[in-house]
């Protein structure tokens, strides 16, 4: 009898604590798990462009904006800013009670370094774009500063988020050579995380900042960035709970994933390091078979966009219906290339036209296309659709250093296939591809080598304006000629997917701050 | 035995001097430079023209192998362009991820493979059996990367018995031995298969030709039974053509390391020797061909010294004997 009861007792227990039990278990610790594709090497984000770096670095600083899931600026260091009328002054006031990690407050003589010292100098993306309009930083007060700039920078505020801008420490990061600063393995930052451990092409252990600026955030405890170099892998992990957060699931993973019924989905257009990307085939335009337009028409009729968004993207992207992507909206000449110029008979009698007449076996023109091996499929659906029409593609499909040399530095190709992310702005990612004074050796630059000084005017003035609908119609109006030059082919819009355990809720997967408000469902 | 290590120790420097410049060669020979990895994509020209300055790579290719031959020879391997950080250091981080699963793996091979190879042998004239050495090819012909996929798929994903990727649980704050093992099981199974059958094959074959001498005649004839005079005689005589093989396949084991480590995310030398090439950071991959190199060699000179320890047909030091006479 005794026995009994006491074989019971735990029952007892059990169902008496069973409530009481459950939320125990809402307020464990909550150690969130992110696979990351490649070893970050080192965590500081305002000396690199890397994405692996950014991936997980994000998460340990600010800027002085933070973009929303649309890409508008929102408040992060600064609370609040101002333009001045002519587009040269900009002036933001820095929330007073934000700390480094350790414990020393967040100043304007910080901002001014960081932007002035190191970004300009050493984040090759702001270096580019802020390094030749900013004219410098005056600190007015410990909280409040003004940017001066030679001439307006319409994209400005966009690209003071945390992975265009992250801003540093001046008392860890000012003094010697930043390249080989230790903090660049042991940062300090102000973001929802502080650093606690790094194991090379394992693992990045973040853990709460408790003395975070942002009332209540972040809301995990820990984050864990496993570094998982295989898509498949990554997705096996997920399904399996190993892993609860994927920035970028591999795509032909995607289908896999959504049927197992474990996890949540979304797509989104720009997550950290780029975004709004447009798979984009380049011509040659030095080579002389590629001069003529209509040969170039010819290409672009002869391939059906709708099929690399059907089979390649799996409806994970939208055929690119203009030179600008759809993800910026207000510049985006929407239809200005539409999918229903597919047309192989025209195709055929272009190059017809062209005196590209099929040989014994059917060939008018052969082309090398060289890209990275890693685009493959593209390769194989444009090899197959081209062939149609007689134009013989030979890939040479090369690893990412072998292609911007063949491409960049020797300009040996017929074709290209880019992938060319246009960012939140148009002077961010679209400009470059156009413009004449950027052929040569620099990566991702103007394949085309494309020359059109009426294009360059264009840019220029939308560059040298704030007001956004006038920037809009010198884009629109650039957008009308590309087209018809037909440098590149916009083949289809890209989407990034992401995916987390079911039983999580709250990523923001655009941002590099993705893991701020992850909490159990 | 002294001498003969001792010159076998001194070959080496030159072996690696051959290796490292050759290697040196290729590597500059190979299109593009680590100044894209180093600078990302939207690099200006007149950054990318500092980097070159900053990493010396705007010298001409004999003074940097110059530079670079004069610091290995005084024992500096140099520092990785993406890694910041100096070779050495590096790579010696990556090696216990790969020792703990190559050696367990060497370990079960040489025991399994052996087993099955001995077991699988029959007296000549005795009724063969194929099954066996069948399975052992197909284990032999399946890559590497494709079995270790095949296990996930069952054993972590179907059935749940091990994990998918990892050494240990990220989400446990103290690593337990339990888990680690438990992480170890299917790597070391994928990467064991491959290297299993293939001692498994060898060792029967050499077998197969042992147990056909006249020796084994005589074993059988003063009463032994076969599997003893099988184990007792051939296997020792067998023995020489496996270690020689096997002996020589280290560069190999790496090979299958790259595929298991990328395929189990393991943080270990294959995943850096393909990211150090695909990066182009020509220090890293230099060193890790010194490294793989020399241990190559020294994979060979144990092979050579055990081969005569068991085959005195080898006699090494029969020439030192015979001048002491």
């Amino acid at each position: 009898m005794h026995l009994c009861r006491f074989a019971l007792l735990p029952l007892c227990l059990t169902l008496a604590f069973a409530p009481a039990a459950t939320s125990v278990v809402a307020q464990q610790p909550l150690t969130v798990v992110a696979a990351v594709a490649a070893d970050p090497g080192h965590l500081n984000p305002a000396i690199t462009t890397g994405s692996p770096t950014h991936a997980v670095a994000d998460s340990l600083f600010n800027g002085l904006v933070v973009l929303d899931e649309k890409g508008e600026p929102q408040p992060d260091l600064a609370l609040r800013w101002q333009l001045s009328e002519d587009g040269t002054r900009a002036r933001f006031e820095l929330a007073p009670n934000a700390k480094w990690h350790d414990g020393q407050p967040v100043t304007a003589d910080d901002v001014k370094f960081t932007i002035e010292r190191v970004l300009v100098k050493h984040h090759a993306r702001t270096r580019a774009s802020l390094g030749p309009v900013l004219d410098s930083i005056e600190v007015l007060s410990p909280t409040s500063l003004e940017f001066r700039l030679r001439r307006p920078h319409p994209a400005l505020i966009q690209q003071l988020d945390v992975t265009e801008a992250p801003i540093l420490p001046r008392h860890v990061y000012g003094e010697g050579d930043i390249e080989t600063n230790p903090a660049n393995l042991r940062p300090v930052g102000s973001g929802p995380y502080r650093f606690e451990s790094y194991a090379k092409d394992d693992r990045v252990v973040l853990a709460r900042n408790a003395s975070y600026f942002k009332p209540g955030l972040p809301k995990p405890d820990r984050v864990v960035f496993r570094v998982i170099p295989d898509g498949a892998t990554q997705a096996q992990a997920l399904a399996a709970g190993e892993v609860d957060f994927v920035g970028r699931v591999a795509p032909n993973e995607i289908q896999r994933l959504q049927r197992s019924g474990k996890v949540t989905t979304t797509d989104v257009r720009f997550g950290p390091g780029g975004g709004n990307c447009i798979m984009t085939l380049g011509f040659n335009l030095d080579r002389p078979s590629l001069q003529s337009r209509e040969v170039r028409e010819a290409f672009a009729a002869a391939i059906d966009r709708r099929q690399f968004v059907e089979r390649l993207l799996l409806d994970h992207g939208r055929v690119a219906d203009a030179p600008i992507s759809s993800g910026i909206p207000w510049a985006h000449a929407a239809s200005s290339f539409p999918a229903s110029l597919f047309d192989p008979a025209r195709a055929r009698m272009l190059l017809d036209q062209a005196g590209l007449k099929p040989d014994a076996q059917g060939v008018r023109l052969t082309v090398e296309l060289v890209q990275f091996a890693s685009f493959g499929r593209y390769a194989d659906l444009l090899r197959e659709q081209l062939g149609a029409v007689g134009i013989r593609v030979q890939p040479r499909l090369v690893d990412p250093a072998a292609m911007v040399d063949a491409v960049f530095r020797q300009r040996a190709f017929d074709l290209t296939l880019i992938s060319y992310c246009n960012g939140t702005d148009p002077e961010i990612g679209v400009n470059r591809m156009y413009l004449s004074s950027n052929i040569g050796n620099i990566p991702f630059s103007n394949a085309a080598a494309y020359r059109n000084p009426e294009v360059d005017e264009l840019i220029a003035a939308a560059g040298a304006i704030t007001n956004r609908e006038r920037r809009a119609e010198a884009y629109r109006a650039m957008q009308q000629i590309v087209v018809k030059d037909l440098p590149y082919v916009w083949l289809v819009e890209t989407d990034f997917t992401a995916a987390w355990r079911n039983e999580l809720t709250g990523f923001a997967a655009w941002s590099g701050q993705f893991a701020e408000r992850a909490a159990r469902r | 035995m002294g001498r003969y290590l001792l010159r076998r120790l001194l070959q080496m420097p030159f072996g690696l001097a051959v290796v490292g410049s050759l290697a040196f060669l290729l590597i500059h020979l190979a299109p593009g430079g680590p100044v894209t990895a180093l600078s990302g994509e939207y690099a200006t020209a007149e950054l990318r023209q500092e980097i070159e300055r900053r990493y010396g790579l705007d010298r001409p290719l004999a003074e940097r192998y110059l530079a670079w031959a004069g610091a290995v020879l005084s024992g500096d391997l140099g520092r990785s362009y993406l890694h910041k950080a100096p070779v050495a250091d590096v790579i010696l981080e990556r090696l216990p991820a790969t020792l703990s699963i190559v050696l367990p793996a060497a370990f079960l091979s040489l025991l399994l493979g052996g087993a099955i190879g001995l077991l699988a042998t029959r007296a000549p004239g005795a009724p063969r059996n194929m099954l066996a050495p069948v399975l052992a090819l197909m284990g032999h012909m399946m890559p590497t990367f494709w079995i270790a996929q095949g296990l996930v798929l069952l054993f972590a994903l179907k059935l749940g018995w091990f994990p998918v990727q990892g050494l240990d649980d990220p989400r446990a704050i103290r690593p337990e031995l339990g888990d680690r093992l438990r992480h170890l099981v299917l790597p070391v199974t994928a990467l064991a298969i491959h290297q299993l059958a293939m001692m498994a094959l060898i060792l029967r074959a050499a077998l197969q030709a042992e147990v056909a001498r006249p020796y084994m005649v005589t074993a059988l004839a003063k009463g032994l039974d076969f599997p003893r005079a099988r184990r007792r005689h051939a296997l020792v005589n067998a023995l020489h053509p496996v270690l020689a093989v096997m002996g020589g396949r280290i560069g190999a084991t790496f090979v299958g390391a790259i595929a298991v480590e990328i395929v189990f995310a393991l943080p270990g030398l294959g995943r850096l020797i393909v990211s150090a090439a695909i990066n182009r950071d020509h220090p890293l991959v230099l060193g890790i061909a010194l490294a793989v190199c020399a241990a190559a060699m020294l994979g060979n000179l144990l092979t050579d010294l055990m081969m005569n320890r068991f085959d005195p047909r080898m006699a090494i030091d029969r020439d030192e004997t015979s001048h002491a006479a």
